[in-house]
């Protein structure tokens, strides 16, 4: 009984969402303000739930000289609450300056080491033909469009002298041929989203077919 | 101070009614100028106001007696105190107050001795002045003619006439009756029923009629000719001809010589003399004409005559110089009031008074005196300076104008205007449209008046003048050089800019709510013909996409290959990165996943950033072991949770291991209950990471966070982040990748258990070919209508 409430209001909820189609409607409106109010409300208890009783609150109830250093959390989570008020609004700087900090450092060290670094290295490919001449078109052209890409995002004024000329004129091709490749980039980026949209779509689809109408097996 | 002849009181000066009786004080002794008839102090020599001479410049009398003391100043020739005419008559007559006056007789007695030899004009001026308020009362009934009569004669005769029976004689002061007898015997002896002399009757007789008759000298009164006497043999003889002095108002108008004393200087009097010295420092360096008698006077008989009649030498003139010099208007009118003017008052007239300066003409106002009345006359006179402007008219002839304006001419030019072609230019040189574009030039008011510093004219008809031509005045005139008019088209145009800009801002129109039939049409096409694509393959048996799947040498055949090469009790991390709105995608790869390592025996522990991920991965998992009994919760696999802290919550993970979880996402445990997590502790326990990530961001955490710290990490995510995870792929920071419902297809053909990913790919594929075809079509039909709206 519980599955087939489940499955009918799943259905509604997504005919609502579908009547978008149609324009923007009341039904749509509604549809998407339960879908807001429920995600704010299980996002509030899965961080109660999931986060603050059982790795906040319970290890300090049980165990407080063990788990001692969880005050800091614990005021500097209580201290947020001080952006509420315009007076004590500077007392919300603390966390919030503590978790900028903590993440603005971890993006960094991240990008550096899972990005930048492994992504240079892999601009290291042999051109040897032994691997394959699909092998060395396919490092060629990875590592022209990569750098192409690079050079599209060149700025700078050019030099007086004749190589900073000529540096320039080869820098500007270079740079042309990796906008297209970017651009080949972002179309495949974007037949991709499409494609994904499409899989939703036929999920939904699916689901009324198959769950709500049992018209597919 | 002033004594009352009434009881003798101290009054201050100007007053003129005594503090203690009330009587009428006798008006304060003073000098009236007989140029402008301004009260002058006793003791003054020259006027205060016009600067004329009050006291002659007389010898005393050659006679016997001892020589008498110097004149008192003050007293000079018989005049009538101005004030006298303003005091009220009074009821009682000054007379019946002789006795009262006996005090200040007194007074003066002690003075007697010393002015019983002064003249007898200083005595008349006592008698004048001491009965004056009798001569109030006589004079009310005016004869006619007597206003035309100068004051000071009727203050010397009738006062005279009428004092004399109401002084008795046994009052009088002796010093008085001494000096009544060296008076002459005509004046002591005129009968006291004629008040008026006979020459003062001929004088008024002559006054009815137009001219004014000569004054004979024989009638004038002994005691007015006895003052002259000691100066008469100096008098020129002009003077004494009654018939040199003609009447002022037959006077012309014409301008009177500069310098017209100075060759009478030797026959005039010394007073006289001292006049025109004191006089000629402002009088202009001009010539004297005549030798024989002032030039103004030696002027008027023949000024009357024509002007070539007349005395000056004859210097060429301009005619329009000749035509002004003949307006006669003013100079008539002038000349009836200066007739009132006794001649003996004209000779006395300064030579401050002739008009050589240049004095604008004014209206005649009413004059308090002749002499007043004469210099405004006088001042009528036309000026060469107001004939000086019209000079630059430019009727001047070439003769006429100044040797220096001569030289000084310029060159003409030709003068072009803009209508006109000039010779050598042809008309249409210049644009019209430049021609509009002439500033206009105008020139501002600037006053005329005459600028000081001129260059006086030394030559020619004009010279000794200044400012005939006032070309610094035409120099200094500023010339400006307005703007252009603006046109009429200009002038609407910015009227109308104008009332644009006052006028309110409308409204924007409503944008039309109400689409286009054709495309909203149009849009249900595309909507029904994608869906019916989409639900075909689910209702139509067709299985034609799966032939079409390439399984070979493809990444989802890496990543099986890596999750088949997992030895069995071996344990994998499968990461739940998606939420609901990619779950239709992202659910296929992660069920074909669990299903994959389920069936082969390999332990999954469940986890997601996503606070939603542990009730999807909770439902994939279940729906992936359904039918496998062996495959236990907690024991061949486990929802380890919601890892909170995106980023900073996979740095802990990666460093703690699984002590970053509190608690399983399904029981609600902590993982150390659960008997699979028993060996498992840290990452290295894990054998491979599996990430289904529904976003590229996603997978880029665990690629920043875990994967440096010797992770293995293999990947599905979804179409649209296929070319971002490929990178990783190629850097072979990726163990394997699958991708988009593509790759989950793939994967349960490998598997051997082709299930909804297939069908769905089926749907896929024909939707992504209904999108080619509306792409294609859609293109068509923009070129299309480019080129027939190109061809119209």
């Amino acid at each position: 009984m519980n599955d087939l409430i489940g499955v009918w209001v799943g259905a509604i909820l997504t005919l609502l969402v579908f009547s978008y189609l149609l324009g923007d409607s009341p039904l749509f409106r509604l549809a998407q303000a339960i879908f807001v109010g429920v995600a704010v409300g299980y996002a509030a208890t899965a961080a109660i739930y999931l986060v603050l009783l059982p790795k906040l609150i319970d290890p300090l109830s049980a165990d407080p000289n063990r788990d001692w250093h969880l005050v800091i959390p614990l005021i500097l989570g209580l201290l947020l609450f001080a952006k509420a008020r315009a007076s004590w609004a500077s007392l919300g700087n603390v966390p919030m300056g503590f978790l900028f900090g903590v993440g603005g450092a971890l993006a960094i060290t991240g990008a550096l080491s899972g990005v930048l670094a492994p992504q240079i290295g892999a601009l290291v490919v042999s051109l040897s033909p032994s691997a394959g001449w699909d092998v060395v078109i396919s490092n060629v052209l990875m590592v022209v469009g990569a750098l192409g890409a690079f050079l599209s995002f060149r700025f700078i004024i050019p030099g007086k002298n004749t190589g900073a000329r000529a540096f320039d004129q080869v820098a500007r091709g270079w740079g042309y041929v990796g906008r297209w490749f970017i651009l080949i980039a972002f179309g495949a980026i974007f037949a991709g989203t499409a494609a994904s949209r499409v899989a939703v779509l036929i999920n939904r689809m699916y689901y009324l077919m198959h769950d709500w109408l049992q018209v597919v097996k | 101070m002033l004594y009352c002849t009434h009881c003798g009181t101290q009054n201050r000066d100007g007053s003129k009614f005594c503090n203690t009786c009330g009587a009428r004080l006798a008006p304060q002794s003073g000098l009236v100028c007989a140029m402008c008839s301004t009260p002058n102090p006793v003791e003054s020599v020259f006027c205060v106001k016009c600067g004329a001479r009050l006291v002659p410049l007389t010898q005393p009398p050659a006679s016997d007696k001892p020589p008498a003391p110097p004149p008192i100043k003050g007293l000079s020739l018989p005049s009538k105190s101005a004030t006298e005419d303003k005091i009220p008559a009074q009821p009682e007559s000054p007379a019946t107050d002789a006795a009262p006056s006996d005090d200040w007789l007194a007074h003066l007695r002690a003075s007697a001795p010393a002015d019983e030899d002064q003249p007898a004009t200083e005595s008349a001026e006592i008698f004048s002045d001491r009965s004056a308020p009798a001569e109030s009362e006589t004079r009310a009934p005016k004869i006619k003619g007597v206003e035309d009569i100068p004051d000071w004669l009727n203050t010397s005769t009738q006062p005279q006439a009428e004092a004399a029976p109401e002084i008795a004689e046994e009052k009088e002061p002796t010093w008085v009756r001494q000096m009544r007898a060296t008076m002459p015997a005509e004046e002591t002896q005129t009968p006291l029923d004629e008040p008026d002399p006979t020459w003062i009757r001929q004088m008024r007789a002559a006054a009815d009629q137009t001219e004014t008759p000569p004054t004979p000298e024989e009638q004038t009164p002994s005691w007015i000719e006895q003052p002259r006497a000691p100066i008469q043999d100096r008098e020129p003889s002009w003077l004494e001809q009654p018939g040199s002095v003609a009447p002022v108002a037959e006077q012309p108008r014409a301008p009177m010589p500069a310098e017209p004393i100075a060759p009478v200087e030797a026959e005039m009097p010394a007073w006289l003399a001292q006049l025109r010295a004191t006089a000629r420092a402002e009088e202009s360096p001009s010539e004297t004409i005549s030798d024989q008698a002032p030039a103004w006077l030696q002027a008027a008989p023949t000024s009357a005559e024509p002007p070539v009649e007349s005395s000056e030498p004859e210097i060429e003139k301009p005619d329009w110089l000749t035509s002004m010099m003949a307006e006669p208007a003013p100079a008539t009118e002038s000349a009836e009031q200066a007739s009132e003017v006794p001649d003996w008052l004209r000779a006395a007239l300064p030579p401050s008074a002739e008009p050589m300066m240049p004095i604008t003409p004014q209206a005649p106002a009413e004059t308090e005196s002749p002499s007043e009345e004469l210099i405004e006359s006088l001042s009528a006179l036309p000026s060469p300076f107001a004939l000086a402007e019209p000079t630059i008219s430019g009727e001047v002839e070439e003769e006429d104008i100044p040797e220096w304006l001569r030289t000084a001419k310029p060159a003409e030019k030709p003068e072009v205007s803009m209508g006109e072609a000039a010779p050598g230019i042809e008309r249409g040189q210049v644009p019209e449209w430049i021609a509009a574009l002439k500033p206009v030039e105008t020139l501002e008011q600037w006053p005329s008046e005459t600028m000081e510093g001129e260059p006086v004219e030394t030559i020619g008809p004009l010279a000794g003048m200044r400012g005939v031509l006032p070309l610094a005045n035409a120099i200094a005139e500023p010339h400006i050089l307005s703007t252009r008019p603006a046109a009429t088209p200009e002038k609407s145009g910015a009227r109308i800019f104008e009332s644009l800009l006052s006028a309110p801002a409308a409204l924007a129109a409503p944008i039309a709510t109400k689409r286009a039939p054709t495309f909203a049409l149009g849009r249900l096409l595309v909507y029904l013909l994608l869906g019916l694509v989409v639900i075909a393959p689910f209702l139509l048996p067709l299985d034609w996409s799966s032939a079409l799947l390439d399984i070979s040498r493809t990444p989802t055949t890496e990543l099986y290959d890596a999750l088949n090469a997992l030895p069995a009790n071996s344990t994998v991390a499968l990461a739940f990165e998606y939420d609901a709105s990619n779950a239709g995608e992202m659910d296929l790869q992660a069920r074909a996943l669990a299903r994959h390592l389920a069936q082969r025996g390999v332990r999954v522990i469940a986890l997601s950033t996503y606070d939603t991920g542990p009730q999807i991965a909770q439902r994939v998992l279940e729906d992936a072991t359904r039918g496998m009994d062996k495959y236990v919760y907690g024991v061949n696999y486990l929802n380890a949770g919601y890892l909170a802290g995106h980023e900073a919550g996979l740095a802990q993970f990666a460093t703690t291991g699984f002590a970053a979880f509190a608690r399983d996402g399904k029981q609600n445990q902590p993982l150390a209950q659960f008997p699979m997590m028993t060996n498992v502790k840290q990452l290295r326990d894990i054998a491979l990471v599996v990430v289904v990530a529904g976003s590229d961001d996603a997978l880029k955490m665990w690629m920043d966070q875990v994967q440096p710290r010797g992770v293995k990490i293999a990947a599905g995510v979804s179409a649209g982040g296929e070319p971002k995870a490929r990178a990783y792929r190629t850097a072979q920071q990726l163990t394997a990748l699958m991708s988009g419902l593509i790759g989950a297809a793939q994967y349960e053909i490998l598997a051997g258990q082709p299930g909804l990913a297939v069908i769905s790919v089926n749907a896929q594929s024909a939707a992504q070919l209904v999108f080619v075809f509306l792409i294609v079509i859609g293109n068509l039909v923009f070129w299309i209508g480019r080129a027939r709206s190109k061809a119209k």
